[in-house]
């Protein structure tokens, strides 16, 4: 068991990310009823709603993995598996994400049998399944794609769309370890891709465990995230 | 399959008012024509008696009263809810510490916030779509027709239907709950014949634990808690197990796991206390009895014996353990002064607690207080000619040693003894304030835990020894053959091993405690004597 009288720097970290999180529910709360009660006059303005938006929500998902990411080190971050319709996960992901698509003037497309289960953690591969969402959404064109299917016995959900791909440097990394390629000085961090590693890994079979994909191409051409669970 | 919200009967709980009127909105928008919206748990829980709803949206951080978790209990404890219910707990937490606190209230669902009505539809939706289809089996069970739900659930997981999964977890418990074993086994052994779900490992076990089985259902419940530590339904079943077995010392060790991992929860806190008292654990009972209290506050599972027994473990760490007690007599005192508010108090209830705030007041070194608190209830006593219990008679004599009245509280405790000579139950509560044992069981449990660390000892096994003596220590305070058997195996531990700082504190802390006591007609005198002789040799060796 951990000493919880511990303070550290982390400790204070995580609940100080923890207050900015609710801070920041708030604020994406009135922001939609704000959206929702204007009438748009012009291409700009609309334009202005997709920025606030999106950035809200990026800080959002970004705090949600920051606090995940220090439970999971802390082994304070109880993995529940459990039997799931895939469909329903990947069906609240788009629902959180639909003001955001709208503003975009995105169209994302779902191909997932509506009756197939399978067993994971519904709010971490969620979580996993938004960030990437909400990161392709600044991508992207104008068109975004989600698939799951069972492959060799294990679920692979896919997150593809139309834009210039993955740099070069971050493709077929499901062998690295995405927490080496956190680089401050470039701006990304990456904290995402780790994210989804870490719950990908979390999620176990007999001698399988998750991992996670990068590759450019797919139906849409653009980048293609791949996260699968045994 | 689109769903009705016309006919359902809605209700939203939330203290904003933004919040409240923003989700009540989506709610009309989606169709539903009654909405009902509360600002309170208080309003909440009238409103709930007053109509019985389908649909339930609580916020869980609702300030100063009740949060979305008490309000639950509340509501199922009270018998408020159908099993047929949805209720969602919305939140801006990260749902996992909230669902750990949960004991055996799980809402439907959690919803974290931000909530936006597109993800809200979506949710509602999908949990309406199941409870639609479950409709006939929750029906049976609120008409309390078991074999009835259990032929519908049997049917709906062999169709297939899309809820089969939830079925088939409602199905575990109903046979379990009509003690069909065979069949409960069953459907735990066809879900994990395809993956190790944690529901229906802790499933097995409690089918274990019916068929009498309760070893095997402990080492199924341990792999289940070492796999996956956050599953609190094996922790309870665990803690049940042993406390069917009798084992509180490790009843007690697994709800200090649990309450590390989910302290909100008042129901294992309440049970930690009564685990470590029946331990003579009092630093821990005091502790897990102040946080009872302070968790009780808003709780349907608040009870008065809480307040009362934080006053007496409190009291009686005080020889103990001085700096704590008085760290947690602030908060005991106030559990105590404020029980009248809280509870109606039956004038034996109210005898006990004034003698406990006595005594709260005697070890923080108000004695003056502590006494004229005592007298007066004495003289009350005499004046309304009271026949006093034996707990508050306990409490009596508690009080008068707090207060120094050794003569008083001997001649009091002498009384008492004669008074109980032929009930075993109540001499064993008698003999937490005696230096020897006087009841059966308790003269029982010491011989045999001494003859066990007298053997080890004697095969020179010092390590098991010490523990053995140690929880007989903990357990029988005051008794001094115990103290001098610890002291002695110690000495020799030390004399052939080498000496320690812990084990020298801990003989000088034994013998100290006999020190005033202890006289040449004392029965143990002589042994008390050697040892001393011993420990202060070795005491000596370790300055050099």
């Amino acid at each position: 068991m951990k000493k919880p009288d511990k303070a550290d720097f982390s400790l204070v970290l995580a609940s100080s990310v923890h207050d900015m999180k609710n801070s920041l529910g708030m604020l994406l709360h009135s922001l939609e009823t704000m959206i929702r009660d204007t009438t748009v006059q012009d291409e700009a303005q609309a334009k202005h709603f997709a920025t606030l938006q999106y950035e809200a929500s990026r800080i959002n998902t970004e705090l949600i993995q920051l606090l995940s990411i220090y439970k999971m080190d802390n082994d304070g971050m109880p993995l529940r598996i459990d039997e799931h319709y895939v469909i329903e996960t990947l069906e609240e992901q788009v629902a959180r994400n639909d003001m955001l698509f709208e503003t975009r003037g995105l169209t994302l497309e779902i191909d997932c049998d509506e009756d197939l289960p399978w067993y994971y953690d519904s709010e971490l591969v969620g979580g996993v399944v938004n960030n990437i969402l909400v990161n392709g959404a600044r991508y992207c064109k104008d068109r975004m794609r989600l698939s799951a299917r069972i492959d060799e016995d294990q679920l692979v959900i896919c997150v593809e769309d139309d834009g210039g791909g993955y740099p070069p440097s971050m493709l077929g990394s499901n062998e690295q370890s995405f927490r080496r390629s956190v680089s401050f000085t470039e701006g990304s961090t990456n904290l995402g891709l780790y994210f989804a590693q870490e719950v990908a890994r979390m999620h176990r079979r007999e001698d399988l465990v998750g991992a996670i994909e990068l590759a450019n191409g797919g139906e849409l051409g653009g980048g293609l995230f791949k996260i699968f669970l045994p | 399959m689109s769903v009705n919200y016309k006919g359902l009967q809605a209700l939203v709980i939330d203290d904003f008012d933004s919040f409240r009127m923003t989700v009540v909105k989506m709610l009309e928008e989606f169709g539903c024509e009654n909405v009902d919206s509360m600002m309170t748990g208080a309003q909440a829980i009238k409103a709930c008696r007053a109509k019985s709803y389908d649909l339930v949206l609580c916020d869980y951080n609702l300030g100063a009263g009740q949060n979305g978790q008490q309000i639950l209990e509340e509501l199922r404890v009270k018998g408020l809810l159908k099993p047929a219910t949805s209720f969602f707990i919305v939140s801006a937490e990260s749902s996992k510490s909230i669902v750990l606190a949960a004991y055996d209230s799980e809402p439907s669902a959690y919803l974290t916030k931000p909530i936006t009505a597109k993800s809200l539809k979506q949710r509602l939706d999908r949990q309406l779509r199941q409870r639609e289809e479950m409709l006939p089996l929750y029906q049976a069970i609120e008409d309390g027709d078991l074999s009835a739900a259990i032929a519908e659930g049997t049917s709906m997981v062999r169709r297939g239907v899309r809820s089969a999964p939830a079925c088939q977890k409602l199905l575990g418990n109903l046979l379990l709950e009509s003690n069909q074993l065979d069949a409960a086994e069953g459907i735990f052994k066809q879900v994990l014949e395809v993956r190790p779900l944690e529901w229906a490992q802790v499933g097995m076990a409690r089918v274990k634990k019916a068929r009498g089985d309760l070893p095997t259902a402990d080492i199924w419940l341990q792999k289940i808690i070492a796999d996956s530590p956050f599953c609190m339904q094996a922790y309870d079943e665990l803690i049940d197990s042993y406390q069917q077995q009798g084992k509180t010392q490790e009843q007690q060790e697994v709800l200090e796991a649990a309450v590390e991992i989910s302290p909100m929860s008042i129901l294992r806190q309440t049970s930690l206390a009564k685990a470590a008292s029946s331990n003579n654990d009092l630093a821990v009972a005091a502790k897990s009895y102040s946080r009872s209290v302070r968790l009780g506050l808003h709780s349907v599972h608040d009870e008065l014996e809480n307040h009362l027994q934080l006053g007496r473990k409190t009291a009686a760490l005080f020889n103990e353990n001085e700096p704590l007690a008085n760290e947690i007599s602030r908060e005991a005192l106030r559990a105590l002064e404020s029980l009248s508010k809280n509870f109606e108090l039956t004038e034996v209830q109210r005898h006990q607690s004034t003698l406990l705030e006595s005594q709260m007041h005697a070890h923080r070194g108000d004695k003056r207080r502590a006494s004229d608190m005592l007298m007066e209830l004495q003289s009350k006593f005499i004046k309304d000619d009271v026949e006093l219990d034996l707990d508050t008679q306990l409490d009596l004599v508690s009080t008068l040693r707090a207060l120094e009245l050794k003569d008083k509280a001997e001649q009091q405790l002498q009384a008492l003894v004669e008074q109980y000579k032929d009930d075993q139950q109540a001499l064993q509560k008698i003999d937490a304030l005696m230096d020897e044992p006087l009841s059966e069981l308790n003269r029982r449990r010491v011989s045999q835990i001494n003859k066990e660390g007298i053997e080890h000892y004697n095969a020179k096994r010092y390590e098991d020894a010490v523990v053995c003596f140690t929880r007989a220590k903990q357990l029988f305070p005051k008794n001094i053959g115990v103290h001098l058997n610890l002291v002695q195996t110690l000495v020799s531990e030390m004399t052939e091993f080498g000496r320690t700082e812990v084990s020298l504190e801990l003989c000088a802390d034994s013998m100290k405690r006999f020190e005033s006591s202890m006289n040449a007609n004392h029965k143990q005198f002589k042994r008390y004597r050697q040892l001393q002789e011993m420990v202060r040799k070795l005491d000596l060796e370790s300055k050099d």
